[in-house]
């Protein structure tokens, strides 16, 4: 069983459609804006002030609204006052199911009732699966790190869906980047995904409309991004002074090859609004 | 004339390329060349003679530590600033001891960049 987030449990148990989901995500979206755009909206930021605080948030595991104190542009009043709005403003997605008339009220409780069961069991099992593996804690390192960037890089969430147990597992994610690590014990991480997710993951890495993006240049992003995941896991897994060799990421391979490949290796499934993803750990 | 100062990227990657022109526009820099590796970024600094280079660590063919030392054999001035999400420290210590300028982080923080850049342009 995967842990995965609640439209997609209803969308797979058949008990909403596509549509119905989209047009709840659309509704989400418009109801929870940014820190930043409600600023904007209030005359607080300009675009390009909620822009360089944006970026910041890329590299630093901070909130938008600390960062955008500390460089002066809000103060602790005007922090307060937006995020009082938009705590004010903010729907959960049941909640908009339920005005959509997508759902009643008491559909929604069972329905959350066996997500909230099926998202424990999912942990518990691949807890079970990744803390009894030899690479607990380069997967560990791996998981969240990726929970934790994803908002920054692409402006989405991501969490821990499944073990996946084997390479064959793995061949659901034609497209992938993997980055090698030569050192006293060699390592590499890898990012595996279907052609549609790596577009979206890219557009989204890089800022730009799908149309100025080809299948290239998004399997080079994956790349880019596989470098920062395992810049951060190199950091939780080898000390400050330790010798090593990184590698350019690979992306011509299937990972599902180069797990088959590997003597010791590991794939967790994660789940995104952006797409499903793999993450693949080897030593 | 631009009197914007003007940077030669070097990365091997086609999207970090774009995201780092972006962001060094907006920082008020302008890109005047691109290379994808250490060979390349060479060739377009002799050609290019920018006021920087930022040049990637881990390249295919012709690494970014390459890429510095041929850049200073041609001009001990060059202002090379490293960018990499993967060097381990001793690779970033051999490379200001080659004579690298500074280093910067992947993912890259722009007011970082901005500050580091105006300094080693200072």
């Amino acid at each position: 069983m995967a842990a995965k987030f609640f439209g997609q449990f209803l969308l797979e148990k058949g008990v909403i459609s596509a549509q119905q989901l989209l047009d709840a995500l659309d509704a989400q979206r418009a109801s929870n804006p940014t820190l930043g755009e409600l600023a904007q909206q209030r005359g607080l930021l300009t675009a390009a002030q909620a822009k360089r605080v944006n970026e910041r948030q890329r590299v630093e595991d901070r909130r938008f609204g600390d960062i955008a104190e500390d460089m002066g542009l809000l103060d602790s009043t005007q922090l307060g006052e937006l995020l009082a709005a938009q705590k004010a403003q903010r729907k959960l997605f049941g909640e908009i199911l339920v005005e959509q008339h997508t759902l009643d009220s008491a559909r929604l409780e069972t329905e959350l009732a066996a997500h909230r069961q099926e998202q424990e069991d999912a942990a518990r099992a691949l807890g079970e699966t990744v803390s009894a593996h030899p690479l607990s804690d380069l997967a560990a390192s791996a998981i969240n790190t990726s929970v934790r960037l994803f908002p920054r890089l692409f402006g989405s969430q991501c969490q821990p869906a499944q073990a996946l147990d084997s390479a064959q597992a793995l061949a659901a994610y034609p497209v992938g980047a993997l980055v090698r690590i030569e050192a006293d014990q060699p390592m590499a991480v890898g990012l595996a995904c279907t052609a549609d997710t790596a577009m979206r993951l890219a557009t989204a890495f890089l800022s730009i409309p799908q149309e100025k993006c080809d299948d290239e240049l998004a399997l080079d992003a994956l790349g880019e991004v596989v470098n920062v995941l395992m810049g951060y896991v190199v950091r939780d897994a080898l000390s400050d002074d330790a010798q090593y060799r990184a590698f350019p990421p690979e992306t011509r391979t299937p990972l599902a090859q180069a797990m088959g490949a590997s003597p010791c290796a590991l794939a967790i499934g994660m789940s995104s609004q952006l797409g499903d993803f793999a993450l693949l750990v080897c030593r | 004339m631009s009197t914007r100062p003007t940077v030669l990227l070097c990365d091997d990657s086609r999207a970090l390329r774009m995201l780092a022109t972006q962001q060094l526009t907006d920082a008020g820099f302008e890109v005047v060349g691109e290379a994808g590796n250490g060979r390349q970024a060479i060739e377009r600094y002799r050609e290019l003679s920018p006021d920087l280079v930022l040049m990637d660590l881990v390249m295919p063919e012709c690494d970014g530590k390459q890429g510095l030392s041929g850049i200073l054999a041609a001009d001990p001035e060059a202002r090379v600033v490293i960018l990499s999400s993967l060097g381990a420290q001793s690779d970033i210590e051999e490379c200001l001891r080659l004579g690298a300028k500074s280093y910067l982080q992947k993912p890259i923080d722009p007011a970082d960049m901005e500050r580091i850049l105006l300094g080693v342009l200072a």
